[in-house]
């Protein structure tokens, strides 16, 4: 096997879009490199091995950050939205009987924590203002269904109180897989849903896009 | 955006005119007075980076038709902010006494 067909292998280590992007150019360059090389071939080969392998790591790290985003924002969200609910529960006294959580502001209020966190989280997550603005809806494109259906069943054992007051002090368990519930119903879940998507917008707009404008004005 | 060590020698060899891959370390090598030998790994993320930063573009294929890149307007600000930083770190460095005087 030459030298050649080595690094082609190597490169399968990339992801396939870059590879598709620089591939034939690196295997180029690692040939003039290769031509022009001094010193021993062990080196040589030392130098190219830890240069792939902590690029290719960096580049497959880089492709999941979009998740660790998605991921951040749902479980900010996810906490706060069952904090509440459980909080609801645990102060309930009967002179607040009859009075529920309302879906429009609760949905407000979880698009707000939703936008800060994940905004927050791209902060530290891409130094490209640029590419933080695509990727910040996909993010939320992933995060903000699954948040919504959560949190409607927070709700709903809240107001319903579904669950012994023993659980008030909830478990991941709880947190993640009784949350997946059946929403109350569909109009909830959508005025939910557009009033979550509205303010997370708004609060993308007030913490991420002011920056994007900035770096484009130089 | 903040560049990376190698990201920043890719721009300062960038100034002199656009270069192909090959090129372009070997100029990183020679700026850097050897200290900086970036693999193909490294250079093609950068570029990446650079690329996606709108800091460097490419250009037409040179005589053996190689790619190349060029520095962007944005890529030239970017690197002159990245050197007046770098400048104002040494100078307090020197101040603290950390660095010697060169007066």
């Amino acid at each position: 096997m030459n030298s050649e067909r080595v690094f082609t292998a190597l490169l399968r280590l990339y992801p396939r879009r870059f590879r598709n992007e620089y591939g034939d150019e690196m295997l180029a360059v690692f040939s003039e490199l290769q031509a022009h090389r001094e010193g021993s071939p062990v080196a040589f080969w030392a130098f190219v091995l830890t240069d792939t392998l902590s690029a290719a790591a960096r580049e497959r790290l880089e492709g999941t950050r979009w998740l660790a985003t998605a991921a951040c924002g749902l479980l900010v969200t996810a906490i706060v939205g069952n904090a509440t609910a459980w909080a609801y529960r645990y102060f309930y006294h009967p002179y607040f009987e009859g009075l529920t959580i309302r879906v429009l502001p609760y949905g407000l209020g979880l698009g707000l924590v939703l936008g800060v966190s994940v905004a927050l989280a791209q902060r530290l997550l891409y130094p490209s203002s640029e590419r933080r603005a695509r990727q910040w809806m996909l993010a939320s494109a992933i995060a903000l269904p699954i948040v919504v259906l959560f949190c409607s069943a927070a709700i709903d054992r809240t107001a319903t109180g579904v669950l012994p007051i023993a659980n008030v002090h909830p478990s991941l368990r709880d947190l993640f897989v009784l949350g997946l519930a059946q929403p109350r119903s569909w109009s909830a879940l959508a005025t939910e849903f557009g009033a979550m998507a509205a303010s997370a917008l708004a609060a993308r707009a007030l913490l991420v896009a002011p920056f994007i404008r900035s770096r484009h004005a130089h | 955006m903040t560049p990376t060590r190698a990201e920043f020698h890719v721009l300062l060899a960038l100034l002199d005119g656009p270069r192909h891959g090959y090129g372009l370390m070997q100029d990183v090598e020679e700026l850097s007075a050897g200290r900086l030998q970036i693999g193909p790994g490294t250079l093609y993320t950068a570029i990446k980076r650079l690329r996606t930063a709108r800091l460097i573009s490419e250009t037409g294929a040179d005589a053996e038709r190689r790619r190349c890149y060029k520095l962007t307007r944005k890529g030239r600000t970017v690197a002159e902010e990245e050197a007046r930083r770098l400048n104002d770190l040494v100078r307090l460095a020197r101040k603290r006494g950390l660095l010697p005087s060169t007066s």
